[in-house]
């Protein structure tokens, strides 16, 4: 790939430029800050409402009773277990193939934070398997294929800090990450492919979703939640990675005496 | 009220259950803020030692302008 800057004017100094003189990473470190402040008051916002909706406001279901009310963080946070791989393997992608700085950092933030999702939607699983299926935990495909990308996420994260060298770290668990992709469909699939006692998804469905609406608002307002949080967690974590990869550059020793 | 947190008999399952997730979405929110904090001083402890071994003189990346860091 040739350069894709030069063609750019030298002069004047654009903004363009600025950020050619301190990098990406540098500017990102910067607004990260900004944007996760406002996401994470967003995502409070947003869980306060959701949790009080799906607690108190919205109705029993007439089979499960009062049980079903896991679903307000369990749904939400298996959802964002998935999406957190993708946001990852792309990341991972993005420092594999184009060298992104950005994209390593990235895919190491996003780890952590979707290995919480994983672990979060495995346990308030577990709670609601109980009293529904009479079982914490059954062999079942969603179950497992779930569990695998807990593994998975574990398994960057051990990769990525496991090498001493960092881009070549990066590298190796920017490969398990894309290999890993190949979970996430089975995830999905899992309740049509195979019988199992998951239960297929209520909502997202083309057409009307099998839920009333009572119990979908606040269903989701959790989902955009979660959505927020993550974002929030991901930018206050790459700004911890950021420092790590570029302790030796001007910018992160300006930052220190600064 | 006490309605309320008897759930209709499932308050172990439902409340432990927002009670994991809850706790760690905040634990997953505040932890990246402490280990920024201590990575600055680690840092800076560094930077403070490198200055008193007489200069800059470990070989870094220190122009922090690469083509990479360009084009990232």
């Amino acid at each position: 790939m040739s350069a894709p800057h030069s063609s750019q004017p030298k002069r004047p100094v654009s903004e363009r430029t600025r950020r050619h003189q301190f990098g990406a990473p540098a500017h990102c470190y910067q607004f990260a800050a900004q944007w996760a402040k406002w996401f994470g008051g967003g995502a409070l916002l947003l869980f306060l409402v959701g949790a009080y909706g799906g607690l108190a406001v919205a109705p029993a279901d007439y089979q499960m009773g009062h049980s079903y009310r896991i679903l307000y963080v369990h749904a939400p946070a298996a959802w964002m277990s998935m999406f957190a791989y993708a946001v990852m393997a792309a990341g991972a992608a993005g420092g594999l193939i184009w060298h992104l700085k950005l994209g390593d950092a990235l895919a190491r933030a996003c780890a952590p934070v979707g290995a919480a999702f994983t672990v979060g939607a495995l346990v308030s699983g577990a709670l609601w398997g109980k009293p529904t299926w009479g079982a914490y935990w059954v062999w079942d495909a969603r179950l497992t294929s779930e569990l695998v990308l807990l593994f998975l996420f574990f398994g960057y994260s051990a990769l990525a800090n496991a090498i001493e060298e960092r881009r070549t770290a990066s590298s190796a668990a920017a490969i398990l990450a894309l290999a890993g992709l190949v979970n996430l469909p089975i995830i999905h699939y899992s309740v049509e492919w195979w019988n199992t006692l998951h239960q297929p998804a209520s909502v997202g469905k083309f057409g009307k979703p099998d839920i009333a609406i009572q119990m979908l608002i606040p269903l989701l307002i959790m989902f955009a939640a979660f959505k927020l949080y993550f974002f929030a967690a991901v930018l206050n974590r790459m700004r911890c990675e950021l420092l790590i990869s570029e302790r030796r550059t001007k910018w992160v020793r300006a930052l220190l005496h600064g | 009220m006490a309605e309320f947190l008897h759930m209709g008999g499932y308050a172990w399952y439902v409340w432990s259950s927002y009670g994991v997730v809850t706790g760690l979405l905040v634990y997953h929110y505040v932890s990246p803020l402490c280990k920024r904090r201590a990575l600055l001083r680690e840092l800076s402890a560094e930077a403070a030692a490198r200055r008193d071994n007489g200069g800059d003189d470990d070989g870094g990346d220190d122009d922090g302008n690469t083509k990479t860091a360009a084009r990232a």
